[in-house]
């Protein structure tokens, strides 16, 4: 090989990064017979991490990386069996509807309180009362639309109530509760508990079948 | 919904990559951002698709290249300038050492896009030329042959082989 073609090949080799390339051990093998070839490579590697260290100069704004994590947004998976999630999505919307107009009806005829007095004595959660609840933390986004709950999703879950999304936990029962302190978000404290079983003592609000502990007071971690 | 590796910690470990990456394709400080933060939202919803987490950078590499080549071709406001007129235009560097990252920049922007993407990898990243490959979806041998006409091409704008004008180091 001539230290010309020796040159040709080696115009792109980079010290340290193309060392095991194969297609530069023979050139490279040149350069230790070749005074002159070895120091036109010296020279070329020089220039190389000249340019490369102005490149690498470039500085990204402050905070970039910051606002990418804090606008992330909030990506759900996409469900399997579309067409069951369909009739279940078209299902839960009729029966929204029913429901709207029937709470209109019974409020029409002053029989809301009693419907909500039915329904507390049906699921054993009397609105107002204090109750201590043991269960799985959730995350309320991901369990309602998903019903993704357990450790698989146990990082999912703290990264979510970490960035805000409701949080709740779920009892042995089947019940699922939204989880709130005294006006304020349990998130920060509960973010690291996801998927975990924890204990909660609280008062049961309901509203419309939503379930929720207020004033919650977290008593065993 | 969160996939591997951890959203947070990917940001943290490659936006500065990809922003060097992106800068040096756009020279937009603006376009740039937007580009490396528009990847990763692509990551987030896509990213559970990477079967080995230690390609994550590759992976993200190649999907900003490709947002790159997408917004380029609905904007059509890069205009390509010949070499010999970017020639014309080149400042007169004894000394590499010399040169400050806006000339570089500035040089580098006169290449041809297809010159210039395997090159700021190429001085960028210590990837391998099969990588560098798969990030911009062409073959080795072609990667190969970029390199070294926009290495040329660089050259010739650093060393100002055109018109020659007064330098002032910055």
């Amino acid at each position: 090989m001539d230290s010309q073609e020796a040159k040709s090949i080696l115009s792109i080799y980079r010290s340290g990064v193309d060392d095991d390339d194969p297609q530069f051990a023979d050139a490279l093998a040149e350069t230790e017979r070749n005074p002159e070839l070895r120091a036109w490579v010296f020279e070329q590697g020089k220039s190389y991490n000249e340019i490369r260290e102005k490149l690498r100069a470039i500085k990204a704004p402050d905070g970039l990386g910051e606002k990418i994590v804090r606008e992330r947004p909030i990506v759900f998976p996409k469900p399997k069996g579309t067409r069951v999630w369909q009739i279940a999505a078209t299902v839960a919307v009729l029966a929204g509807i029913a429901g709207f107009f029937f709470r209109d009806l019974v409020k029409d005829r002053g029989l809301l309180s009693h419907t909500r007095a039915a329904a507390g004595a049906a699921t054993g959660t009397a609105e107002g009362s204090t109750v201590t609840v043991t269960g799985e933390v959730l995350d309320m986004a991901c369990y309602i639309a998903f019903n993704l709950t357990g450790p698989d999703h146990a990082e999912c879950a703290r990264t979510c109530i970490k960035n805000g999304l409701p949080v709740g936990i779920k009892a042995p029962d089947g019940k699922a509760y939204l989880l709130i302190g005294t006006s304020e978000p349990l998130n920060d404290q509960l973010a690291d508990y996801a998927a975990k079983t924890i204990t909660v003592k609280g008062v049961v609000r309901q509203r419309d079948g939503f379930l929720m502990l207020d004033q919650v007071t977290l008593e065993k971690l | 919904m969160s996939a591997e590796p951890k959203f947070e910690e990917l940001v943290n470990r490659y936006y500065r990559d990809l922003y060097r990456f992106g800068f040096s394709l756009t020279r937009s400080e603006a376009d740039a951002a937007d580009l490396t933060q528009q990847t990763f939202y692509i990551w987030a919803n896509k990213g559970h698709q990477l079967r080995e987490a230690g390609n994550a950078k590759r992976w993200l590499l190649t999907t900003l290249h490709r947002e790159f080549l997408q917004q380029r071709r609905r904007q059509q406001r890069f205009t390509e300038e010949p070499l010999e007129d970017a020639l014309e235009q080149a400042y007169d560097v004894s000394d590499i050492s010399r040169t400050d990252v806006e000339t570089m920049l500035n040089c580098l922007n006169f290449i041809h896009e297809n010159y210039r993407a395997p090159l700021v990898l190429y001085y960028l990243e210590d990837l391998a030329y099969k990588e560098i490959a798969q990030v911009l979806e062409i073959p080795v041998g072609t990667v190969q042959s970029r390199i070294a006409r926009g290495k040329s091409q660089l050259w010739q704008l650093l060393n100002g082989t055109g018109r020659r004008k007064e330098w002032r180091v910055g």
